[in-house]
């Protein structure tokens, strides 16, 4: 205990240099800036900007990407909320009812529940790696293919719960995004799969186009065709009443982000795929757990504050695996891995007792850093919120502009440009026929994943199935699954019986 | 032309010297580069190929006062870049970070647009990637002998984990296994780091490559030997297969940077000597062993004679396991 307690005033001591506050500061803010910009993601600005940290010690070139890391969590529910345009697969959610927030004019209120969950999210995983670091390890190695494999489901199954009405509906559009999942290179056999010659499908279909089309491209078209056949007001956002959250606004968030936290932390711990199922499952679970789970989707705070905290709080714990094992849990963290082997750190399972003042400084300064976000972003949100005043003659073609030069910043190539478009049309469509994205990205990211472990999981099995259920972890993960869908089901079947009765 | 630049003038400049001073060095080898470099890397930023161009491109900028930018082409296990490679202007200030996979693996594996043995040519060696042999203390092995004994005699299931089918860490598994007549499973991940995770978990019991290294000195894995001939530096106690009594050729991995061959000779020159230069400075060499590679230093006609060999059997290797 005493070690930790050395160990957190070690990295405030390092952490609060104030080189490394203003680095911290630097970092808070450009990724708040790239957050903002949709598609110009978090990776893209680590690759480019690695080279400047050579020449700062190793603790400050770290903190300052860390800083990047997390702004861009910030800075991405902003457009999410406002725009309808998540610029991060890990605020695809916070669109859903922060954008119907904003329409109803309580976009300001969306904001600053988002940044005030984040913080609350990011000050508590802060806590959590600082007290559990040393363990955490060994959780980590306690997943194996059959216990992702059994998360990825429970993940694909709460995705219907994304959606608004027709069920059968959103199982469709879980189909097409299996669908679209299995584009790319099938890892068992090293075959390639429906990439029609194209080397830009051979890695599987490139996500960030297609969110950027489904969401915001789509919505654009939506809103012009309401502007042109009614001649009303684009966006539609009603007029900004209060900007601050009223409290019954607070009431219904403040026990949505600390679930959201807890649920964030634990699943950002999983390298492969956890971070990024947070938010979803934060927003899945607290559609289940709320008394007003049918008006999810309409626009409620609980749900804008499920996600964010949730995908902040993931964001803090997927440093874990890399601090404790050395293995870096995404590609960030592997531009991390990067940055320190420039400044001659090898990541490793020793770093904690190797690099004290690193390991510590860093986690100190993700607390400073939230804070520090917390700092830059409540002031900021009336600024935002002026954006949606901006005549749509201006703002459609910025949004459309700034959207293709971030899908065009991922992976340099203008295939993506064409799949934004034909994205951006599939999802008007969709719209017009009352079928929802968010499933369909959900089952995209995931399908993949799933038959993936699903396979590996019955490799090293041999071919037994037992693996699921003989592994704890699987095995409780496999009766939440069949908890959900019998809760799920339950209220049809009851319908049914009552109706049975009846006659 | 009605606007010359100073590129222009330089090579039109350049090409008249060394016509009329052969075979002296000319002006556009002593000004080359001329502009920025690009470097294309055809993995995602992060990796081992990033890394290495890190600490390369850091010491160009020095020597050169030019800016070197890398371009990431991942895809398709490398072919993407490599493809992508092969259409950029033959100018010299376009290199490809690239491995020996792409002369003698990928070309066989994937569909690609280029020609593995006239398109590109390998510039260096950077470092050569040793082929730990990583074991999960589960199977109790300390050795390949008792590896060996293990699975042989207690009868022992072992699988061991790869970054993909057709890669080099597969290819270590499929020797080894034909090498001492074990059976082992492979299980193919998205990449090294999952691989070493599944080892790690004890998911597959058994892992190849550089990476593993800082976990043995952590002692959750086992160091039970390296693939080839060369004793390791940073683990001079483990046993290669050479020592173990299996000769010959070993599956390898190293790391180059390549250039197209329609490059100008000369210009080639002038890259292979920029690069000697780095190379000897001890601080990279320093760099590149954090990574855990080898900067093992070889001649040119060397590099050559590896890439034909590594040609020859990867082929033979893939026809039969690929």
């Amino acid at each position: 205990m005493f070690e930790i307690f050395d160990g957190i005033s070690l990295g405030l001591g390092v952490a609060t240099l104030p080189i490394n506050l203003a680095f911290a500061l630097v970092g808070c803010l450009l990724g708040t800036l790239i957050g903002v910009l949709p598609g110009l993601g978090p990776t893209a600005t680590i690759a480019i900007l690695l080279p400047i940290t050579y020449g700062l010690p190793p603790e400050t070139g770290l903190i300052a990407l860390a800083g990047i890391y997390y702004g861009a969590q910030y800075g991405g529910s902003t457009t999410s909320i406002l725009l309808r345009l998540p610029g991060e697969s890990s605020s695809v959610v916070t669109a859903l009812d922060g954008y119907e927030m904003t329409r109803k004019g309580r976009g300001g209120s969306a904001l600053a529940i988002a940044a005030l969950g984040s913080f609350f999210a990011g000050t508590v995983a802060t806590i959590f790696i600082a007290v559990s670091a040393p363990i955490l390890a060994i959780v980590v190695l306690k997943f194996g293919a059959p216990e992702y494999f059994m998360l990825m489901a429970v993940g694909l199954f709460a995705s219907i719960l994304l959606a608004r009405g027709s069920v059968l509906r959103a199982l469709i559009m879980i189909m097409v995004g299996l669908l679209i999942g299995m584009v790319g290179m099938d890892v068992n056999s090293g075959q390639y799969r429906y990439t029609a010659g194209f080397y830009e499908l051979m890695e599987g279909a490139p996500f960030v186009p297609l969110v950027i089309g489904f969401f915001g491209i789509a919505d654009i078209l939506l809103s012009l065709e309401r502007a042109v056949k009614s001649g009303e007001a684009v966006p539609q956002v009603g007029k900004i009443s209060r900007l601050w959250p009223s409290r019954e606004e607070m009431r219904y968030a403040a026990p949505a982000s600390a679930r959201g936290t807890v649920l964030g932390m634990l699943l950002g711990l999983l390298p492969g795929g956890g971070a990024l199922l947070s938010s979803f499952v934060a927003y899945a679970a607290e559609r289940k757990i709320s008394k007003r789970g049918h008006l999810f989707g309409t626009g409620l705070p609980e749900a804008v504050a499920a996600p964010e905290s949730a995908n902040n709080a993931g964001a803090q714990t997927s440093f874990m695996p890399l601090l404790t094992l050395g293995l870096p849990s995404n590609a960030i963290m592997a531009l991390m891995t990067g940055a320190m082997l420039m400044q001659g750190i090898v990541p490793g399972p020793q770093i904690m007792t190797n690099q004290p003042a690193l390991f510590w400084g860093l986690i100190a300064s993700m607390w400073i850093g939230n804070l520090m976000l917390l700092v830059i972003n409540l002031p900021m949100v009336g600024v935002w919120v002026q954006v949606l005043k901006v005549k749509y003659q201006y703002l459609f073609p910025t949004i459309f502009v700034v959207s293709a030069i971030g899908v065009y910043g991922v992976n340099f190539t203008t295939f993506d440009l064409y799949l934004m478009v034909l994205a951006g049309f599939l999802g008007y469509l969709f719209a017009k026929w009352r079928c929802e994205p968010a499933p369909l990205i959900l089952a995209v990211v995931l399908g993949p994943m799933m038959e993936e472990y699903f396979r590996r999981a019955l490799l090293v099995g041999r071919g037994d199935f037992s693996i699921f259920i003989n592994r704890p972890i699987s095995l409780t993960l496999l009766i939440i699954l069949v908890v959900m869908v019998v809760a799920t089901a339950a209220p049809s079947i009851n319908k049914f019986r009552n109706e049975a009765f009846v006659e | 032309m009605t606007r010359l630049t100073r590129r222009s003038v330089l090579q039109a400049g350049g090409a008249a010297v060394a016509a009329s001073f052969l075979p002296g060095r000319s002006l556009a080898e002593d000004a080359f580069p001329t502009g920025d470099i690009t470097v294309i890397v055809p993995y995602n930023a992060g990796g081992m190929s990033d890394n290495l161009s890190r600490i390369i491109g850091e010491r160009l900028v020095a020597m050169t006062g030019k800016n070197v930018l890398n371009e990431y082409k991942p895809g398709a296990g490398g072919a993407l870049g490599a493809n992508y490679y092969l259409g950029t202007k033959p100018d010299g200030h376009t290199i490809l970070q690239s491995t020996n996979s792409f002369y003698s693996i990928i070309p066989i594996v994937t569909k690609v647009d280029y020609d593995p043995k006239t398109d590109f040519v390998p510039l260096c060696l950077l470092g050569i990637a040793p082929m730990v042999i990583a074991a999960n203390p589960s199977t109790g092995a300390k050795s390949l002998a008792e590896l060996i004994k293990a699975v042989k005699e207690d009868g022992k299931q072992i699988s061991y984990g790869s970054s993909g089918k057709g890669t080099v860490g597969h290819l270590c598994g499929e020797w080894l296994a034909a090498k001492t007549g074990i059976e082992m499973l492979h299980v193919p991940y998205k990449g090294a780091t999952e691989a070493l995770q599944a080892c790690l978990a004890d998911e597959v019991q058994i892992f190849f490559g550089p990476e593993s290294v800082e976990s043995i000195r952590a002692g959750s894995l086992n160091g039970i030997g390296i693939l080839g001939d060369a004793k390791s530096v940073a683990m001079p106690e483990l046993q290669t297969t050479a020592e173990f009594g299996i000769e010959g050729w070993a599956p390898r991995s190293w790391h180059t940077v390549s250039i197209l061959a329609t490059v100008p000779e000369e210009i080639r020159q002038k890259w292979s000597e920029m690069l000697d230069t780095i190379l000897a400075e001890p601080e990279v060499i320093e760099k590149i062993k954090l990574l855990g590679l080898y900067p093992d230093r070889l001649s040119l006609e060397e590099v050559r004679k590896m890439t034909e060999e590594d040609y020859t059997e990867f082929s033979e290797m893939l026809r039969q396991f690929g």
